[in-house]
């Protein structure tokens, strides 16, 4: 009896600090999808600018890139990994979870116009695709889900 | 009467006190007054017809939703009763929308010009400076007027709020108003171009930037000779960027540059912007039009 319960003691204990570790991993993992959707997104900034030349192929494979990010993004948000919670740094506010169908509404929406974006044929369908997944997508999320950057 | 002399001659001291105590009362009394006065109608221009289009352009490029948004249905509306907290208080902005009650709907448009100029109310109160009163006294009386009947038209609220005295006294804040109030409207800088002085006016006047971005000393009065240069947030924790030698300390790259994040934001990549309460700001600067937009970036571009 006593063995058993040892056993599940600390089965009980690797498995809560291996769900703590998980938790801190998850926030860093999706940092790295959002920092890879960011650098992806940098160069179709400079096309819409005209800062670099516009190139399709480059479009259409950057945003496939941004809408695999962000679908690996979408599943890294567990309980308890929201700011003030979990041990990592991060700006995920509580609405995530406190509002959490329209969180992946928000998410799906992104992801839907990264997806538009890597569907064009055309220049002309360039920019209004590109600024409907920068404005719509990214901004319209963060302006409710993420926290400003932390003041110095 | 005989009697009265004959104490004052008796405790001369008290007496010279008590004099100089009336004497003090009489004059701060006056002071008061004095700066208590609304605009006179002459302060209002002659033969002006509102411009309700240039009004929806300066409610925009002022902000104004931002502190008088309404409650629940009234979001989009200015109709106020939103707490703002504020150092060491909780401020309520009032209903700026027309209802003849709660609202402005019964103002005349010298008294939105003495609240605006002057930061007074319609009945003599000192308004609280969280109504950024000393940047829009920059504004011309037109604009003013403008504003004024482009409120009119709004849809008219039914919100009483409460006006909260000035915890430290209303003579502490006409004093202050008194220091902090500039004096004379925003005059074109010969020698720059029209789209700089579009832009100097949209920063100093309506835009109101310098309520935050420039520095502030011990009580509360802007520092102007560092006039937009950044410092602690005068509201919030944290601080406030420097709008000082953007293109000189290579924040941004040149006036395209500072325009794209004004107008885009986050969406094109921008987004310190987006930080804090910028992203209000942002939001409504990317309403105004093109030209306004590039003549703000043009101005702070200028900043060394």
């Amino acid at each position: 009896m006593r063995k058993i319960t040892t056993i599940a003691i600390f089965t009980g204990m690797t498995l809560f600090a291996t769900g703590a570790m998980a938790a801190d991993d998850a926030v860093k993992m999706r940092k790295e999808a959002m920092k890879e959707a960011k650098m992806n997104f940098k160069p179709l900034v400079g096309m819409v600018k005209g800062k670099v030349p516009f190139d399709l192929a480059t479009v259409k494979k950057n945003a496939a890139q941004i809408a695999a990010d962000l679908e690996r993004a979408r599943k890294l948000f567990p309980e308890g990994t929201g700011d003030g919670e979990a041990k990592v740094e991060t700006r995920a506010k509580p609405e995530i979870w406190l509002m959490k169908d329209e969180f992946q509404a928000a998410f799906d929406n992104a992801i839907k116009r990264a997806k538009a974006l890597a569907a064009i044929d055309s220049e002309a369908a360039f920019k209004p695709a590109v600024m409907g997944l920068g404005g719509d997508g990214c901004k319209a999320c963060h302006k409710k889900f993420r926290l400003p950057k932390k003041k110095k | 009467m005989a009697a009265m002399h004959r104490h004052m001659t008796k405790h001369p001291i008290l007496w010279s006190l008590v004099s100089a105590l009336l004497l003090f009362m009489l004059i701060t009394a006056g002071l008061y007054a004095k700066l208590s006065e609304p605009l006179p109608p002459s302060a209002l221009p002659k033969g002006h017809a509102p411009d309700i289009a240039n009004g929806k352009i300066l409610y925009t490029a002022g902000g104004c939703i931002s502190c008088h948004r309404g409650i629940g249905p009234d979001v989009d509306k200015p109709a106020g009763g939103r707490k703002l907290k504020v150092p060491g208080d909780t401020l309520i902005p009032p209903n700026i929308t027309p209802d003849r009650d709660t609202g402005i709907g019964n103002w005349t448009p010298l008294q939105f010009l003495t609240a605006m100029k002057r930061g007074l109310a319609p009945d003599g109160a000192h308004y609280i400076p969280a109504f950024p009163y000393t940047s829009y006294a920059w504004m011309t009386a037109s604009d003013i007027l403008d504003l004024f009947a482009y409120l009119q038209t709004l849809p008219a609220v039914r919100n009483k709020v409460e006006r909260k005295p000035f915890r430290l006294g209303r003579f502490a804040l006409a004093f202050w108003q008194w220091l902090a109030l500039p004096r004379g409207e925003f005059r074109p800088v010969p020698g720059k171009s029209a789209q700089w002085n579009r832009g100097a006016y949209l920063v100093l006047g309506p835009g109101h930037c310098g309520e935050c971005h420039t520095p502030r000393n011990a009580i509360m009065l802007l520092n102007r000779a560092r006039w937009l240069a950044g410092g602690p947030h005068p509201v919030e924790k944290g601080s406030v960027p420097s709008l000082r030698g953007l293109i000189r300390r290579k924040r941004f790259k040149d006036a395209e540059d500072i325009y794209n994040a004004l107008k885009y934001g986050e969406a094109l990549g921008y987004e310190d912007i987006s930080s804090g309460g910028m992203g209000e700001v942002q939001e409504n600067i990317s309403k105004l039009p093109d030209a306004d937009i590039r003549a703000i970036a043009t101005y702070l571009a200028s900043l060394e």
